[in-house]
């Protein structure tokens, strides 16, 4: 095969053969064994491309329902001297429910419970605006990982649900002497995540920035890492710029 | 503000145009990034940066690819912050270490091996090795299909280039699906 075969299978690709350009490659194509597993190694490429990139819909809304946005400006506020940490995980509680089953009930002792001194650890100063990626994990997915030895009630897997109710966003980090306390728990009941805000004595910076809302920690030992994310039970595209604005 | 000047932009004007150009954004943002994670935020806060200044967009010229290159700057924006925060775990550190890319999906005839997850990965892997244009140049092309004519006015290079970069890149691509699997350097997943 040469350079002419190659670049005719290219424009091939592109449609941008004539009909008798065309019909010569094709041909070609159908006699040539080196060609045909250029034209498909081709055609895996792309269809690699198209499956590993598909574009979100920017504009359209997502989140879990139409329900009211629950109390987060309150969250906002009190952040002013909180440090958010959360622990967000689906179904929490015992053996996971079916879905037609009702949500737990979580109660703030439980949370309580659930945060545990021990989980503070050393610290690490994040700039103003880190990607999540900075914070730990090289993917969203890696989220489990450090969530799961945490809280061993948590079923297995425990898969992150992005973009149902929540993005994943960003991280920031506490001074690992500063004392936690929970102080409010929010049930996203459509999406079965559970949210944990634990105040911290002192303002660990950076300070989540305006319009975050939520933070989840993670390891036991070594770093503790808060990850924000944000709740999207409004839509995320055009509405929350105009809004923003 | 825009409102005031009618060679600017509205709000619902900058709204009806984002709609449409969102999808090839996002391409942008990815390709600048290097991966996917990432390009949603980077075409949003590019879309707030744009709408405080839509006065600098002049009514008639190419949308698109006056808040691409916002859309570029922020995600650049976005790399810096993340160079100069804490550095990330490597997938060493959570992933069992691995020395080369990931194993080989396709045979030498070009046959797809059944773990196509596998062999997407080389892609990926494969993806983060060309350059930002080239990178951005195939997305387009691929992911949303533009035309080369419109790459090129978007980018603002000649539509020969935008081919140029989009034939190498597909070439470099197959190059490397083609190579042993360990000639890859270290592993290192763009998801």
């Amino acid at each position: 095969m040469n350079e002419h075969d190659r670049l005719q299978l290219q424009q091939w690709f592109d449609g941008a053969l004539d009909d008798e350009a065309r019909a010569a490659f094709e041909q070609k194509l159908a006699q040539d064994p080196e060609l045909q597993a250029e034209h498909e190694l081709l055609g895996a490429v792309s269809d690699s491309l198209r499956r590993s990139f598909v574009v979100p819909d920017l504009a359209a809304p997502v989140g879990p329902d139409s329900s009211p946005r629950p109390i987060w400006p309150a969250f906002l506020l009190g952040a002013a001297a909180a440090a958010a940490v959360l622990l967000v995980w689906l179904r929490p509680w015992g053996t996971p429910p079916e879905l037609a089953d009702p949500v737990p009930d979580p109660t703030l002792a439980a949370a309580q419970t659930c945060v545990a001194q021990s989980w503070i650890a050393m610290s690490r100063q994040f700039p103003e605006e880190t990607p999540w990626a900075a914070a730990g994990c090289s993917s969203p997915n890696q989220v489990p990982q450090y969530v799961q030895p945490l809280v061993p009630d948590l079923p297995q897997p425990l898969v992150w649900k992005q973009n149902e109710g929540v993005q994943f966003r960003r991280g920031v980090d506490v001074d690992p002497a500063l004392s936690l306390r929970v102080l409010e728990l929010v049930v996203m009941p459509s999406t079965r995540v559970f949210v944990f805000v634990v105040h911290a004595e002192q303002d660990p910076k950076p300070i989540l920035p305006t319009g975050s809302d939520l933070a989840i920690f993670r390891a036991p030992r070594g770093r503790l890492v808060l990850y924000e994310i944000t709740p999207l039970p409004e839509p995320r595209g055009l509405a929350c710029l105009q809004e923003a604005n | 503000m825009a409102d005031s000047n009618p060679q600017t932009l509205t709000q619902d004007e900058f709204a009806t145009h984002f709609r449409r150009a969102a999808p090839v954004l996002w391409c942008v943002a990815a390709a600048t990034l290097g991966n996917r994670d990432g390009a949603e935020d980077a075409v949003q806060d590019a879309a707030l940066s744009a709408m405080r200044r839509l006065d600098s967009f002049h009514a008639g010229t190419n949308f698109t690819a006056w808040m691409s290159k916002i859309v570029r700057f922020t995600a650049l924006n976005q790399i810096r912050h993340a160079r100069r925060g804490p550095q990330p775990l490597s997938d060493e550190d959570t992933v069992p270490a691995t020395d080369t890319a990931p194993s080989v999906a396709v045979t030498s005839a070009g046959e797809l091996l059944p773990d196509q997850s596998q062999f997407d990965d080389r892609v990926l892997h494969g993806l983060q090795s060309l350059s930002e244009e080239q990178r951005t140049c195939l997305l387009l092309r691929t992911v949303v299909d533009l035309s080369y004519r419109e790459i090129a006015g978007m980018l603002g290079m000649p539509e020969g280039t935008a081919m140029s970069h989009v034939h190498r890149a597909r070439h470099h691509l197959m190059e490397r699906l083609r190579a042993p699997a360990n000639e890859g350097t270290t592993a290192r997943r763009m998801r």
